[in-house]
């Protein structure tokens, strides 16, 4: 035993296939990538390396794939530890594309299909046992690098140690989550996804909601992804939409909703109309002009402007910044918005309750894979611990919503969550037995909430807390008070670090993780204090703040002690401040990383600059420090405000270093961290102080001049160009700067703040400053 | 004194963006070239190049160390050939033919190859770690070339249309030259990563949507764009120049006689005016005027630069650049000045001329002019 998935070979490089190639070499793994001919299989992974958004972390990683035919390189599957087959959804084709492969399958390997359509029974037939031991089904959803979601189907005819490799491999390896699910039409997450989509459109027609009403309410409000209903159907396109739909209808012949998967005459009429969304140039919304998007109405079939009405939904969600608050106030409003976000939710809720036990096994899969495959930030049960389980079950009663007996049974023995925490440990419902089971967790996920539960918070505050991660590791949790999803760095955050680090060193402890549990670790600084201060012009205070903001990281960067931060999402200005002066950085693959202060008139102010200099230098070794190439390199980085799109892509711009760790699973980040404290805390000595050789004024004008150039081109602005010069000011090394002259990290603390407080004094600065804190998009002026 | 003459010369095809030739290394671009003349001319021993001069914008990185020793090295000189390297930006190589000539004229050598490479993607423009001085840089010293330009074009009212027209008819002018084989006798073909390059890569059949789309690449109210500019390339060229009894004596039949030489200093934020005085103290020298001259290779920077010069010097646009310029053919910098004045030998007999002029302007405000005289 010892499967060890080195090298794969992906069958059919179409869009879902060349993906698959592609995130297997975010992972390191070799690919070999085939199609019918060499032509189209290099077409292919061609395509797929200008896909927005970017299946690949670094462009670089696609010398990984060898692109390959089914007619001279079959021999090549013999090197393969997993083969996975995604060609067109025609039973026949992939029969046939078994057979042919069978005879060069290793005796230990994995092969797999990633049908959305067809079952494994059909795939199976007549294929002999041996294959079939070695053969189940992966789902995988578009696109791959994003959707968190793998759907594992296995036959009883199917090894279970080869699915457990399976399952190893893409939770830890690709960092997906894995579900297992029966085989049944559209597995879990379509079939319910579809559902509550079918559910939507119905409920919304009857009460003649428009476009963008159903929209507004059916998005972010309620914990979905953005695009919401409509517009999703727009991006993913009506045809394939309705294919997916009547997959349903052809095949869920048992189900009793069926009659939900038959299409509405409009969509029908949409289709006819080639209306498919997206692809055709228009679909429910159509661009009318630049910056113009009129929406269809239902009634009359024509697009019109765009005009939201005001429900009570939203100010709610103005009020209630945690989902579960919002969800439980949102469903008990007495309009037509509230009154169809419950219809909704408590007929998607019925439909998945219901299907327990056919689709899936427990109700965390259906959680699990609505979370991961849909994007939802709660699983449909999680939604109904929002609502309060007597209420959904009392008021189901009262609609005549069909509820399943163990649900019933439930509040009949007084449960009255889905989930529960039982001696410290997180536990969830057996619709089986009606009792709480533990769940199990992989061993390595961490979960704050977990820690919290049991005991593990030392200390509290708005904005951050810090825990005990166990075995002498601490571990900082940002989680701002006033938009937790974002993270803005405040006083409380400021607070719990200098306390921490107290904290750290006098309890002996061997270091600290600063991480967090959002969607975000931290978009940058608070641009309301900053705003606030400058408009009063109290740059006294402000400098006050900046420089206790620049003297807390460097006190993070000289503990006695490691310390680790584990950056995920968003990790913008300040954020990459924070990670920047830890001594190692433990980041999820999906961290968007970025120096974006001149988005906002600014440059970095908390060691930003200092950073990007320090990273570059260990990064550029063949230049000699303080060159202006390295320079350069931090100038554009910052000056264009850079974000990266992955964390591979942040270590060569310079945000993250070779030597920091990646890892794909983003939940796996804190004990990834946790790990690499207590291997730095052997023996560990604070760094040492860096000096740094800079051009000074002789480089800071050959990058002005260029500035002047682009000025004078149209390229960038007056203001762009002041906030350029300073910016070069402080990497070249001010007034101290020279190649024979070292400055210290004190000396461009210093130089820094005091560019960042003198374009604080910068009108042009604070109207980009209102401008994002209005429009959430930066002004160019 | 004794005369100097141009025994042969040749060049590499210039390659641009996205281009064949990108990532070959310019001391072997260079090598390539001067050993296809050297075996053009296997009468003449090899023992006799004193010298190798090479023009080069930026002698540093893959183009450092004294790439001319290397070169000659590389090219299976004697080592008894002696090398050097000739930075004089866009005028190097026309430098480097004028220093040969020049030792040649006073009787120091009587044979040497004069060079000029450069390779604009490997050492970009500017170098590697510029650092400016401050006075300099409040003179507007360091000011960009396309600036310069747009001044030039300010100053006469130059139109875009004007430009662009010149730009639209360096092109078709190459693809004709192209066509018509006129660039045979001066390119040697190269073979680099596996694949054989034979001629120019930058001359297009122009796009009037695409060239009409642009917006300007310098001054945002200004009239240059991408189009009308000469664009970034890679590119090497050499000659043989040796005093003209001594070529007699060989029997070498030469065919081309430096008859003046010059350069000359400008206003820096107007360096594309330099071919107008360096070509005016070049006619002095030979005692011609620019109406005795038959034809011109003046080196297309930018559109506006070289109709500026066309204008202010009443210079005939028709013996100008008949085989396209670098707008369509590329303008590696070191390389150019030889380049035109290879392009300008063949040129002059297709056309049975008699007298042509080589001239290009310089960034840092200069210009550099070469009369050739063609011996029958």
């Amino acid at each position: 035993m010892g499967l060890k998935i080195k090298k794969v070979a992906v069958l059919g490089t179409g869009v879902m296939g060349s993906q698959i190639a592609a995130h297997l070499t975010n992972a390191g793994i070799e690919v070999y990538a085939f199609d019918m001919s060499q032509e189209v299989a290099v077409d292919g992974i061609e395509k797929c390396k200008n896909l927005k958004p970017a299946p690949f972390y670094n462009i670089k990683s696609s010398n990984l794939i060898a692109a390959v035919n089914y007619n001279d390189d079959l021999e090549k599957i013999k090197e393969c530890d997993w083969v996975v087959e995604v060609i067109s959804e025609k039973l026949d084709w992939k029969q046939d594309l078994y057979k042919k492969i069978i005879p060069y399958i290793k005796d230990e390997c994995i092969v797999t299909s990633n049908t959305s359509g067809l079952s494994l029974e059909s795939l199976s037939e007549n294929l002999p046992d041996d294959f079939l031991s070695k053969f189940f089904i992966t789902h995988f959803f578009n696109p791959p690098r994003y959707m968190k979601l793998v759907e594992i189907i296995a036959s009883p005819k199917t090894n279970k140690n080869l699915v457990s490799t399976m399952d190893e491999f893409l939770t830890n390896v690709l960092g997906k989550d894995v579900v297992h699910a029966k085989d049944t039409p559209n597995f879990i997450a379509n079939r319910i996804g579809v559902y509550g989509m079918m559910v939507t459109l119905h409920e919304s027609r009857k009460r003649k909601l428009s476009i963008e009403d159903v929209d507004a309410l059916t998005g972010t409000l309620i914990g979905r992804p953005k695009s919401a209903t409509f517009r999703t159907a727009d991006v993913v396109g009506l045809d394939t939409m309705c294919f997916v739909a009547d997959t349903a209808y052809t095949n869920c012949k048992d189900d009793p909703e069926i009659d939900l998967f038959k299409l509405p005459d409009y969509i029908k009429k949409m289709v006819k109309n080639n209306w498919l969304g997206q692809k055709t140039k228009q679909g429910f919304y159509k661009k009318i002009d630049k910056g113009v998007i009129h929406s269809l109405d239902l009634e009359t079939m024509e697009y019109t402007p765009i005009k939201k009405n005001k429900y009570a939904a939203f100010s709610i969600a103005k009020e209630n910044t945690y989902l579960v608050d919002r969800l439980n106030a949102i469903v008990r409003v007495d309009d037509v918005a509230g009154d169809f976000l419950w219809v909704c939710f408590a007929k998607s809720l019925a439909y998945s309750a219901n299907l327990l036990g056919i689709i899936a096994d427990d109700v965390i899969g259906i959680d699990n894979a609505m979370k991961g495959g849909f994007g939802w930030e709660l699983g449909p049960f999680e939604v109904l611990d929002a609502i309060g389980l007597d209420y959904f079950i009392d008021r189901c009663a009262s609609e005549n919503i069909k509820l399943p007996n163990w649900l019933i049974d439930m509040s009949k023995n007084k449960l009255t969550s889905i989930y529960t925490y039982i001696d410290g440990q997180k536990h969830v419902i057996d619709f089986k037995s009606n009792k709480y089971v533990p769940i199990n967790k992989n061993e390595k996920t961490i979960d704050f909430n977990d820690l919290k539960i049991n005991n593990m918070l030392i200390d509290k505050h708005w904005s951050a807390s810090l825990y005990d991660l166990g075995d002498g590791v601490a571990s900082i949790k940002l989680h701002s008070v006033l938009k937790p999803e974002l993270n803005p760095i405040d006083g409380s955050m400021m607070q719990v670090f200098a306390k921490s680090l107290d904290w750290v060193s006098s309890n002996k402890y061997k270091g600290l993780v600063i991480s967090g549990d959002g969607a975000n670790f931290c978009a940058g600084a608070n641009l309301s204090l900053i705003l606030q201060a400058a408009e009063k012009k109290d740059f006294k205070s402000l400098e006050t703040f900046i420089h206790t903001i620049q003297q807390i990281f460097q006190n993070i960067r000289f503990a006695d002690f490691p310390v680790v931060g584990a950056p995920y999402g968003l990790v913008l200005g300040g954020g990459m401040e924070i990670i920047g002066s830890c001594d190692k950085r433990v980041a999820a693959a999906e961290s968007y990383i970025g120096l974006v202060e001149v988005g906002v008139g600014l440059i970095p102010g908390a060691g930003g600059n200092l950073r990007m200099l320090s990273n570059l230098s260990k990064k550029i070794k063949t230049g000699l420090t303080g060159t202006v190439p390295l320079v350069q390199k931090a100038f554009e980085t910052i000056g264009f405000a850079k974000v990266a799109t992955s964390a591979k892509q942040a270590q060569s711009y310079g945000y993250l270093i070779d030597e920091d760790l990646i890892v794909l699973n983003r939940s796996h980040i804190l004990s990834h961290a946790k790990d690499t404290v207590i291997d730095l805390s052997v023996d560990y000595n604070a760094p040492e102080v860096e000096s740094f050789k800079l051009p000074g004024s002789a480089g800071r004008l050959a990058i002005e001049v260029q500035a002047k150039g682009m000025v004078k081109a149209g390229k960038i602005s007056d203001h762009d160009a002041l906030i350029g010069s300073k910016l070069a000011y402080v990497l070249t090394g001010g007034k101290k700067g020279g190649m024979f002259t070292a400055v210290d990290e004190q000396y461009l603390l210093d130089i820094e703040r005091e560019a960042f407080l003198s374009l604080c004094g910068e009108p042009k600065t604070l109207d980009r400053i209102r401008f994002m804190l209005t429009k959430g998009k930066p002004l160019r002026n | 004194m004794n005369n100097s003459v141009i025994i042969d010369g040749g060049r590499s095809p210039i390659g641009i963006k996205s281009g064949k030739m990108i990532g070959i290394r310019a001391d072997d671009l260079c090598a390539s070239v001067v050993q296809n003349l050297l075996k053009r001319n296997e009468n003449i021993d090899k023992k006799y190049y004193e010298d190798l001069v090479l023009g080069c914008a930026f002698p540093e990185g893959s183009q450092g160390m004294l790439m001319s020793k290397g070169v000659a090295i590389l090219s299976d000189l004697p080592i008894t050939s002696a090398a050097k390297v000739v930075n004089r930006f866009c005028g190097s190589s026309m430098d480097a033919v004028h220093q040969v000539s020049q030792s040649i004229d006073c009787g120091d050598t009587f044979a040497g190859i004069a060079a000029g490479v450069e390779d604009m993607f490997q050492v970009p423009m500017g170098g590697f770690n510029p650092s400016f001085h401050p006075e300099l840089y409040e003179k507007e010293y360091y000011i960009g070339m396309g600036e310069t330009a747009e001044n030039l074009a300010k100053d006469l009212q130059i139109s875009r249309e004007d430009q662009e027209e010149f730009s639209i008819l360096s092109h078709k002018k190459a693809l004709k030259a192209q066509a018509e084989n006129k660039f045979s006798n001066e390119i040697f073909k190269i073979e680099f990563n596996d694949s054989i390059i034979e001629k120019d890569e930058g001359p297009r059949e122009p796009d009037l949507d695409k060239i009409k789309s642009l917006n300007p690449a310098f001054d945002e109210n200004g009239t240059i764009t991408a189009a009308t500019s000469s664009p970034i390339s890679v590119g090497a060229s050499a000659m043989i120049i040796m005093d003209e009894s001594k070529a007699n004596e060989m029997n070498l039949k030469p065919k081309f006689r430096i008859k003046s030489r010059s350069v000359a200093g400008v206003d820096w934020v107007r360096m594309g005016s330099g071919p107008l005085p360096a070509t005016q103290k070049a006619l002095d020298k030979a005692g011609l005027t620019i109406n005795d001259i038959d034809i011109i290779e003046l080196n297309e920077a930018f559109a506006a630069q070289s109709l500026y010069v066309i204008r202010k010097g009443g210079w005939d646009i028709n013996k100008i650049n008949v085989n396209g310029g670098a707008i369509a053919l590329g303008h590696p910098l070191g390389c150019s000045g030889s380049r035109i004045i290879v392009t300008l030998m063949n040129a002059m007999e297709q056309n049975d001329s008699a007298l042509g002029l080589a001239t290009m302007c310089i960034g840092t405000g200069q210009g550099i002019a070469t009369i050739l005289e063609r011996i029958n």
